[in-house]
């Protein structure tokens, strides 16, 4: 067999034993029902203020709560796989299966793909029960919120190959960890606070406010590039536009930080061994 | 190169109105004349008014005094009618003034004056920032009877409104833009420094015109026109024991009850059942105004513990899949 066919096999018979793993064991249903129930508090948010205001109008009330619970299915395969990485490392694991006929690259993308699968069946899982919650609420469901699931792959691709990348990169399980969370929550705390900003009325905002949203602005900008959130903005936006060329861009830069993030996630491997 | 022009601001439905064109050249001149020609007869038709009013009001003391002496009667066509009184050009035009008119592509440009030498004078090189709306559309200001001072906004077409039961609304319809907000804001409020701060990535809709009075609305269900509703004039009355301490009531300008009174918006007005309906804008030739379809849904007030129960779906089949494993698995222990 070729180096490329045993790679191939490789990726295929390690990704296949941690999708097994993760369909048979209680976290992933965990996590999945947690983020219906958060996306649950957005969606009876948009509902009382239907019914307390008796008319409100809003772009698509069902989008938010599901990138909510996609940042949430995400960011749990994100931090398994970099669990996983370092536990496997530490174990010796990872030391055994390199003694085969497995290298950095099967490793990396096996691991990959095997939180992709998983995350497309969540997301399959998602769009059922949002399906549901729209008939029940007759909240309405568009094209934006296809688009939102199919650009959501996307974004849990990056944010998983973002966690690769800090699994290979720190040297504990718990700083990776604690890394990617904190990454994590600083991108989305900056691309809300952003949005909210931009939201607000600049007219009658207070000087601190406009100093705040200078700040924010500036940050937000900087992060664009490097923030898995700010992809998904920008295929948003794209797809709200409906400028073909904006969306292949968007989804051409989503693909392309992926790649770039799985290659330094394998280079740093390589540099650091698989010995604890 | 630009030399200075006269030019000056038209409002063809006022000042406050918010629209406005410029005339430049003799246009400028010819129209501000217009405009106080215009005055200059309002007032002229004022000293009429009230010189007539002075002699009907003498010619009424004269009658009453008369009733007052004979006892003679007048009928209604006997007695004098009131002058009646003029109205003032609602138009306004700016005093015609000179400026350099500049009229440019997108793009940045750096402007500066100069002296008769072809010398720049100092101090004058600034900035120019030319920049265009991304989108067109049509944007409604859609007011609840319940509220009617808290109107809501529908800016996009992808914007849907969403009712509770059945609703009644009044719907205003406007031409709109978006805009880069930080250069919308930098341009409209050039003399503040913050303006449009931090904004460089946000995008704004800003209403520009409403609407002709002849443009109706349609609502249509399944496709099909249900309902077609049109402009008409509304007036807020105050009605104390009225659970809303209003009541909003067609302007009828014949009728008494309205004398001397203004009719307090002109909207279309919708009444709709639950349901899903989407509403869109159409000119008087019956062509739908582009940007101005927009979906209205009623929502289905469910109880929460169902969206609840509904998100403990995937632990539920968590719990199943793990317990037939472990089945699994002792039945494979007891076989080994």
């Amino acid at each position: 067999m070729s180096k490329m066919g045993n790679r191939t096999n490789a990726i295929k018979v390690i990704a296949r034993r941690d999708i097994k793993s993760t369909v048979n064991g209680l976290g992933i249903y965990v996590v999945a029902s947690l983020a219906f129930l958060v996306a649950m508090l957005f969606v009876r948010s948009n509902l009382k203020g239907v019914t307390e205001n008796g008319l409100m109008v809003m772009a698509n009330p069902l989008n938010y709560p599901f990138f909510i619970a996609v940042i949430i299915g995400a960011t749990y395969l994100a931090l398994t796989s970099t669990m996983s990485v370092s536990r496997e490392r530490d174990q010796g694991t990872l030391e055994v299966l390199f003694y085969g006929p497995i290298d950095s690259v099967a490793y990396v993308l096996a691991k990959f793909l095997e939180q992709l699968v998983t995350f497309l069946g969540l997301v399959i899982v998602y769009m059922v029960i949002f399906f549901v919650i729209s008939i029940l609420t007759n909240f309405g469901m568009d094209g934006s919120f296809l688009a939102m699931a199919g650009l959501s792959v996307l974004l849990a691709a990056a944010i998983v190959a973002f966690g690769l990348l800090l699994s290979t990169l720190c040297r504990s399980a718990r700083t990776s960890v604690i890394l990617l969370l904190v990454l994590l929550i600083l991108f989305l705390a900056v691309d809300v606070v952003a949005g909210i900003l931009n939201s607000m009325s600049a007219k009658d905002m207070s000087v601190t406010l406009v100093y705040i949203r200078v700040a924010v602005d500036m940050v937000n900008r900087g992060l664009q590039w490097i923030s898995p959130f700010g992809y998904l903005n920008r295929g948003m936006l794209a797809i709200g536009l409906g400028s073909a060329s904006l969306i292949l861009g968007s989804i051409g830069a989503s693909l392309l930080y992926t790649i770039v993030l799985l290659a330094l996630a394998i280079r740093f491997l390589e540099r650091r061994g698989v010995r604890k | 190169m630009l030399e200075r022009q006269p030019y000056a601001h038209f409002y063809p439905d006022g000042f406050y109105a918010g629209v406005s064109e410029i005339l430049v050249g003799d246009a400028a001149e010819k129209k501000f004349q217009e405009y106080r020609d215009a005055i200059e007869g309002y007032w002229q038709a004022v000293n009429d008014y009230r010189q007539a009013y002075a002699e009907y009001e003498q010619r009424m003391a004269e009658i009453l005094e008369e009733v007052s002496q004979t006892g003679k009667t007048y009928t209604e066509d006997e007695l004098p009618k009131p002058p009646e009184q003029p109205s003032p050009p609602i138009w306004y035009v700016t005093e015609a003034t000179e400026a350099f008119i500049v009229n440019l592509p997108v793009g940045e440009y750096v402007i500066r004056t100069i002296d008769d030498q072809g010398r720049a004078v100092d101090g004058t090189e600034k900035k120019l920032k030319v920049f265009d709306k991304r989108r067109t559309g049509v944007g409604y200001q859609i007011i609840p009877e319940s509220k009617w001072t808290r109107p809501v906004q529908s800016d996009d077409a992808s914007q849907i409104l969403y009712l509770e039961g059945t609703r009644t609304m009044y719907l205003k319809a406007f031409r709109e833009s978006e805009y880069n907000q930080h250069d919308y804001l930098k341009m409209t409020s050039l003399e503040q420094p913050l303006a449009g701060a931090g904004a460089t990535s946000a995008y704004m809709w800003v209403h520009e015109t409403e609407v002709p009075n002849d443009t109706k609305v349609q609502i249509l269900q399944g496709g099909k026109v249900v309902m077609e509703a049109e402009y008409k004039p509304y007036y807020v009355k105050q009605t104390p024991g009225y659970a809303l301490g209003y009541e909003i009531v067609e302007f009828d300008p014949e009728a008494d009850e309205f004398a001397g009174r203004r009719p307090s918006f002109e909207a279309v007005k919708l009444e709709l059942e639950p349901g899903t309906y989407e509403i869109r804008a159409v000119d008087s030739s019956g062509r739908v105004l582009e940007g101005s379809v927009r979906d209205i849904r009623s929502v289905n007030v469910v109880p929460m513990w169902q969206l609840y129960v509904l998100s403990l779906l995937p632990l539920l089949v968590g719990l199943v899949v793990v317990v037939r494993r472990r089945r699994t698995r002792v039945v494979k222990s007891v076989t080994a």
